[in-house]
């Protein structure tokens, strides 16, 4: 059976993309192009990692020579990253070595056996971020599964019943409308911040680096932020007819402790 | 379509969608979808969190002219502030230290001090015990008469659970003194610990509970 008609710029982005040399054929090229990306224009495939998506291509089709230059470009970083991201080198090998075995195994679905988790990189981005990205959730998915086992939902329950056994049963549920109704009006990147910060208690270092930013930087904007909440919630509680008193008592529960209310209503999990 | 508007998983993110937002490839839009997720999903804002960890940005977000212009500003400062800042002996940096460690609780002062934690600021922890409920509205740090060194990090933690509890931020280098309000939950706790994490060894810091200066622990 002859290969479909594939534009004339496949054959010049094969060549791009280096994929003879880790000898991935062209009609496999081609085929993957335009099963993970249909629509693309040739701007659009221009702009992906086709190196990289050649590479964990060849990876796939276990073709001879793509795992060892994988190996080559990859491995130490990887252990590197598991090493830094877990500071603990037993869990770092584990972490690198569960990742390979998501990822080197031979054949593919045809023989009925399990697919390599390659074959979900689209080359929108870099491997080895993608490698990182993989990494770092397996390592989220070990902690979690490691938490569980001491209870950590339990342990914030009792942290919380703790602290606040002696708060009044009944609040105003005005209260609880207003802060979910100041809270979902924030811009997406605001709220992310506030849920980083009190629900997850993220450091302001960690936020700083996610975001890219300095830490005072992330100081300042959550200041900014539980300022402008409790205006808006302020005013928002006299809109629903609470006397300025009732509105300052409303206020002795702190905004920190906004997060009990706002776990609730919006969290996922 | 441009690889950088493809929509986005509508449920948890993706590996790639994760290390574009580490490498801050994403375009504003698809980071303003992120965010959206994020805001509402811990397991995803968890993942982030980690990957920003062995992550870097994929280049400078600032073009050329500015990055330059940064550079130059921040090696101006740094010069202008080592000129004006008299010189330190070199040596061990615990000798022109902790005059705040006056502050530190007896355990934390029993931690060894190696030669690496010397050179390494280290946090300070300062107890102040039995305070009476209620009687606890606000912690005022102050760096006394010098003014803090760099930017220093102030956070409280009760003892009753084991999760710090913030209620601070950052003091900065130019702040001559900073107040940290407490929530209802520390009103409540009758032990509670405050932990500065200076960037660099404090020379001076005065502890405040309300209108009253803490030497020691009490």
């Amino acid at each position: 059976m002859s290969d479909p008609p594939y534009p004339a710029y496949f054959r010049k982005l094969y060549q791009e993309s280096q994929a003879e040399r880790v000898g991935l054929p062209f009609s496999d090229f081609a085929q993957t192009l335009r099963e993970i990306h249909p629509s693309f224009s040739e701007d659009s495939y221009r702009a992906l990692h086709l190196k990289d998506l050649a590479l964990a291509q060849a990876c796939i089709r276990t073709i001879p020579g793509a795992w060892d230059s994988f190996s080559q470009r990859y491995r130490d970083g990887l252990f590197a990253a598991a090493l830094n991201i877990s500071r603990n080198e037993s869990v770092a090998r584990e972490l690198a070595d569960s990742l390979y075995g998501d990822i080197f195994v031979s054949g593919g679905n045809a023989q009925g056996t399990r697919q390599s988790r390659l074959a979900s990189y689209t080359g929108r981005g870099g491997l080895e971020g993608w490698l990182k990205a993989v990494l770092s959730q397996a390592y989220i998915d070990r902690y979690r599964s490691q938490r569980r086992l001491v209870s950590f939902d339990e342990r914030m329950m009792v942290i919380q019943t703790t602290l606040f056994s002696d708060l009044p049963a009944v609040v105003d549920p005005r209260l609880g409308e207003a802060i979910k109704e100041a809270f979902l009006a924030l811009p997406a990147e605001s709220r992310f911040l506030l849920a980083g910060y009190f629900f997850d208690q993220r450091t302001l270092a960690e936020l700083a680096r996610t975001l890219g930013v300095h830490e005072s930087t992330v100081s300042r904007r959550l200041d900014r932020l539980t300022k402008l909440l409790r205006t808006r919630i302020g005013r928002l509680l006299r809109g629903k007819g609470m006397t300025i008193r009732q509105v300052q008592e409303s206020f002795r529960t702190d905004v920190r402790d906004l997060s009990i209310d706002l776990r609730s209503h919006f969290a996922r999990e | 379509m441009p690889a950088s508007s493809m929509p986005l998983p509508a449920e948890h993110l993706d590996p790639e969608t994760v290390a574009g937002f580490s490498a801050r490839t994403l375009n504003a839009k698809q980071r303003s979808l992120v965010f959206e997720h994020l805001a509402g999903c811990e397991s995803c804002r968890a993942w982030i969190a980690a990957n920003a960890e062995i992550s870097e940005p994929a280049a400078c977000r600032l073009p050329l002219p500015w990055g330059v212009l940064a550079a130059g500003v921040a090696l101006a400062c740094v010069a202008g502030w080592q000129l004006l800042t008299p010189s330190q002996p070199h040596g061990p940096l615990a000798t022109s230290a902790p005059a705040s460690s006056k502050l530190a609780s007896k355990e934390d002062m029993d931690e060894p001090a190696s030669t690496a934690s010397r050179r390494t600021p280290q946090p300070h922890h300062v107890s102040a015990q039995r305070v009476l409920p209620g009687a606890l509205r606000q912690v005022r740090l102050a760096p006394g008469r010098v003014p803090m060194p760099a930017l220093n990090e102030i956070s409280l933690q009760t003892t009753v659970g084991e999760k710090w509890i913030r209620a601070g931020g950052f003091l900065e280098p130019t702040q001559t003194d900073t107040r940290v309000d407490l929530s209802q939950r520390l009103l409540r706790a009758g032990t509670f610990r405050v932990r500065i994490v200076p960037t660099q060894p404090l020379a001076e810091l005065n502890l405040r509970i309300g209108s009253q200066a803490v030497d020691q622990p009490r």
